[in-house]
């Protein structure tokens, strides 16, 4: 499961990939949000990009795309890859409300709803959330570095920051 | 041909219908935002298709460009959204033709471009969504539109969040180009324009097709 066919691994929409250094993880947030699980003795990391809380429909294959069976699915992954739970930090991204008055149905503010599945799953995993930049207005481009777990993030003009 | 979980099928002939929709649609479009631009502009189809919205992500490569984003809902028989995105530089290139000042004077994106982005959106989207009231004569009302100024792939991801709920493969999308035809490439504009029907819109729009195949 490990990929580091590249230094840089994009990591699409509904998508979660595991890598290690030197490699560089990045993807692109709105409402989505990213989870990122780092084994700092293996300089191991694994990124999922959540679009929504939970299927509707069981049946459906792509479980990097939500929460409830996403982030089980990648702490899975890292443990297959010899990452040791109790070692594992976590840092979460994302979550934002960026288009006003924007939605597809009545059941409105998917960053909010996103932002409270994905802190309710960890917790039922036992995974405590060591940084997160989570909220807001505006998208996010976040570049992990495996070397050493930071994460960077770059918000539109209001500038960067690292977690 | 494509059948959804919901056992409608949308084939060849109705993608084809939806394509001449899309094409009548667009020169309507093409005459008022000629007027609106104060140049000649030409809507172009270039593709009208059943695919994942995650799909459309990976080909626009938008990730990091930043991108004005204007979308209108829907209201009536068919609901969902028109959704338009134009790169900062394109959007900067519209606000001048507005204001008829030499390209390249906007330069920041502020609240003037968000009303020409906004205005633009309004005017393609109200007369996509007249043509599809006379060809298909359902009950259809554009909502004011909104806007948002931010990195391509976030917004999209913003987006495509909301109609995820739904599920991977259920959106027709029209993607769109505006262009002038005789001016000099300085001044072509790209654009891209999604028409997202929920998925209960659907079955009402391939009805009223056949409908119209009766006629």
């Amino acid at each position: 499961m490990i990929n580091n066919d590249a230094n840089l691994i994009n990591v699409n929409m509904a998508d979660m990939k595991i890598a290690s250094a030197p490699s560089v993880m990045r993807t692109v947030l709105g409402s989505c949000i990213g989870v990122l699980f780092y084994e700092p003795r293996m300089k191991l990391g694994g990124l999922i990009h959540i679009m929504l809380p939970e299927p509707s429909d069981t049946s459906n294959p792509n479980v990097a795309k939500f929460a409830t069976i996403g982030i089980p699915a990648l702490l899975e992954g890292m443990q297959k890859e010899g990452a040791v739970k109790k070692n594992i930090i976590c840092k979460i991204c994302g979550g934002a409300k960026m288009f006003a008055g924007f939605s597809a149905n009545s059941v409105t503010d998917i960053g909010s709803r996103n932002q409270a599945a994905v802190i309710d799953t960890l917790g039922k995993l036992g995974v405590r959330v060591n940084a997160k930049d989570l909220g807001g207005t505006t998208g996010r481009k976040i570049v992990v570095d495996l070397a050493d777990g930071s994460v960077k993030i770059s918000h539109f003009n209001v500038g960067e920051k690292v977690i | 041909m494509t059948a959804n979980e919901k056992g409608y099928v949308i084939d060849d002939k109705k993608l084809e219908y939806i394509r001449f929709i899309a094409q009548v649609s667009a020169e309507n479009a093409s005459m008022v935002i000629t007027k609106w631009l104060k140049n000649d502009i030409t809507l172009k189809v270039i593709n009208v298709n059943l695919t994942t919205l995650e799909e459309i992500g990976r080909n626009m490569k938008l990730d990091e460009d930043i991108v004005f984003a204007a979308a209108t809902s829907l209201i009536g028989e068919i609901q969902g959204h028109f959704l338009f995105v134009f790169k900062l530089e394109d959007a900067f290139k519209m606000a001048d033709m507005v204001l008829r000042r030499p390209i390249g004077t906007t330069c920041e994106p502020d609240e003037v471009v968000q009303s020409v982005v906004l205005e633009t959106c309004n005017i393609v989207g109200s007369s996509f969504s007249n043509s599809l009231v006379n060809l298909l004569n359902i009950k259809l009302l554009p909502s004011a539109p909104v806007v948002c100024c931010d990195l391509g792939g976030a917004v999209l991801s913003n987006v495509f969040a909301e109609y995820a709920i739904y599920g991977d493969e259920l959106f027709f999308i029209d993607t769109e180009y505006l262009h002038t035809e005789y001016l000099h490439d300085e001044h072509k504009i790209s654009g891209y324009f999604f028409i997202l029907p929920t998925p209960d819109s659907l079955p009402v729009l391939l009805k009223s097709m056949s409908n119209g195949d009766n006629k």
